[in-house]
């Protein structure tokens, strides 16, 4: 019948008039991560302060779109160190294999998602970003 | 020349009036447009327009601006005299209507432009004007779609105006005036309770013409793209927009006018202002309610729509006018109903 169909209808956006809004303004609010949530990969610090990544090449090895590029040094005191690590985001698929792959646990799942740049350097993500915690993002 | 100063005064109050009254009917339109957006989101679950100004307070007024910057694109196909000035045929009558509703009475002055006996045919015969804009936008757009859309237009519009003249009609009858400030001071009970069935088909047809969801079909964004107004933009499209929102308080304010007892109401301002405040609260009221009513309903079909004019609304109206005349007829019935 049309009468019970058109109540019902006011009825239903009648309530949602009042309900919580479900809207997320989004540059000025941001979603609350999970803690398995990965966008790009962060690099671990050591208790010294300095990266426990060893360059060994492991990660860069694995990886299925050829995104990381390392260049391996050595320090004073005779320990290897990455002198340059980057991340390409343009070929990152955030497939999480290098943070598995890491046999020093040198990898871990990083929180920033907002990786978008006007220029192809931008989109090459650097040794010293990587280091930030939490990726840098929060 | 002493006999020429007073007719000027006059004249110059009445411009004064006039441009008052076109500055309500833009900032009216513009915080409508705000206000259907708000109440949608909020329908949705959404917050509506947030980012300009306070709770998105200006964002009409941005629109405005982005409108009125607009380039000014002419389509090729387009007949270019027609395509200029249909916007212009289209919004003039929904500001002309403004004169014949009664606001109220403040100060013994009668809120009305033009108090004239046949306010209700004025107004209905001037608001079908509107509709030979829309016609020639569509048509001279030189676009299939904004065709179509006329062509719908233009037998909707002749369908529902037959039943929401029937409607008034039964209302003249019950009031004995065409008079609308008469017919509002009239009410002794609100038309809408004698009159329901005529409130129903009035209502209704309203919202037929007027062009709002259920009967869309003139610019059916699923079917017809955006029907007559396809090819227009910037400061045409919002002359176009513009009437619109126009006939959706102009529509509310007949209705109050007609069925909800125009300005009548408890007297709790000094100069009787407050007739003037009951009559701009029913009024949003009732577009409160047109909003929210639209908003929920789908679109009928074009046969649904032709079927309903015919088949519903005009024996109903016509059911409505022997009940009318009942009480009419019946005088202890009369003396209930009018004053």
């Amino acid at each position: 019948m049309y009468g019970t169909g058109i109540a019902s209808s006011l009825w239903v956006t009648f309530k949602n008039i009042f309900r919580v809004k479900v809207t997320l303004r989004y540059p000025k609010q941001k979603q609350a991560m999970v803690p398995r949530f990965f966008a790009l990969m962060r690099m671990v610090r050591d208790e010294n302060g300095r990266e426990k990544c060893t360059a060994c090449g492991i990660c860069a090895n694995n990886c299925p779109t050829h995104s990381i590029t390392i260049e391996k040094g050595k320090r004073e005191d005779n320990t290897p160190f990455p002198v340059r690590y980057s991340v390409n985001v343009q070929q990152c698929i955030f497939c999480g294999i290098c943070v598995e792959v890491c046999p020093f646990g040198a990898l871990q799942v990083g929180h920033k998602y907002e990786l978008s740049s006007y220029t192809r350097e931008g989109m090459i993500h650097e040794k010293e970003e990587l280091l930030l915690p939490f990726g840098g993002a929060q | 020349m002493e006999n020429f100063v007073p007719y000027l005064i006059v004249a110059l109050i009445q411009v004064a009036i006039s441009l008052g009254i076109f500055g309500f009917v833009m900032v009216n339109a513009l915080l409508l447009t705000l206000a259907e957006r708000k109440l949608l989101g909020w329908m949705h679950q959404r917050l509506g327009p947030m980012e300009v100004g306070p709770w998105g307070l200006f964002q009409p007024f941005a629109d405005m601006i982005k409108l009125l910057t607009k380039g000014d694109v002419i389509p090729k196909a387009a007949d270019k005299f027609f395509y200029s000035y249909s916007a212009l045929i289209a919004f003039t009558p929904s500001f002309i209507t403004f004169a014949f509703i009664p606001f109220g009475l403040v100060g013994g002055i009668k809120l009305v432009a033009a108090d004239t006996e046949i306010g209700v045919l004025m107004i209905s015969a001037v608001m079908a004007l509107s509709v030979i804009g829309i016609i020639l936008g569509g048509w001279s757009s030189g676009n299939k779609f904004s065709l179509l859309g006329a062509v719908r237009t233009a037998a909707q519009e002749i369908s529902y105006e037959i039943p929401k003249t029937l409607a008034i009609i039964a209302v003249v009858m019950l009031a004995g005036s065409m008079n609308v400030y008469h017919i509002s001071s009239i009410q002794r009970v609100w038309f809408i309770a004698p009159q329901f069935i005529g409130f129903l088909v009035f209502f209704v047809s309203s919202l037929a013409e007027i062009f709002r969801i259920p009967f869309d079909l003139a610019e059916g964004e699923s079917e017809l793209v955006a029907g007559y107004n396809v090819e227009f933009s910037g400061i045409r499209f919002a002359f176009f927009f513009f009437a619109e929102y126009t006939y959706l308080f102009v529509t509310s304010a007949v209705i109050t006018a007609l069925y909800l007892g125009g300005g009548s109401g408890p007297e709790f301002l000094p100069w009787g202002l407050s007739s003037l405040f009951w009559f701009l609260l029913k009024s949003f009221a009732m577009v409160g309610f047109i909003l929210w009513f639209s908003r929920s309903l789908p679109r009928v079909r074009a046969d649904q729509l032709m079927n309903m004019a015919w088949k519903i609304m005009l024996p109903l109206s016509l059911v409505n006018i022997i009940w009318t005349a009942f009480i009419v007829l019946n005088e202890n019935l009369l003396k209930i109903v009018v004053k």
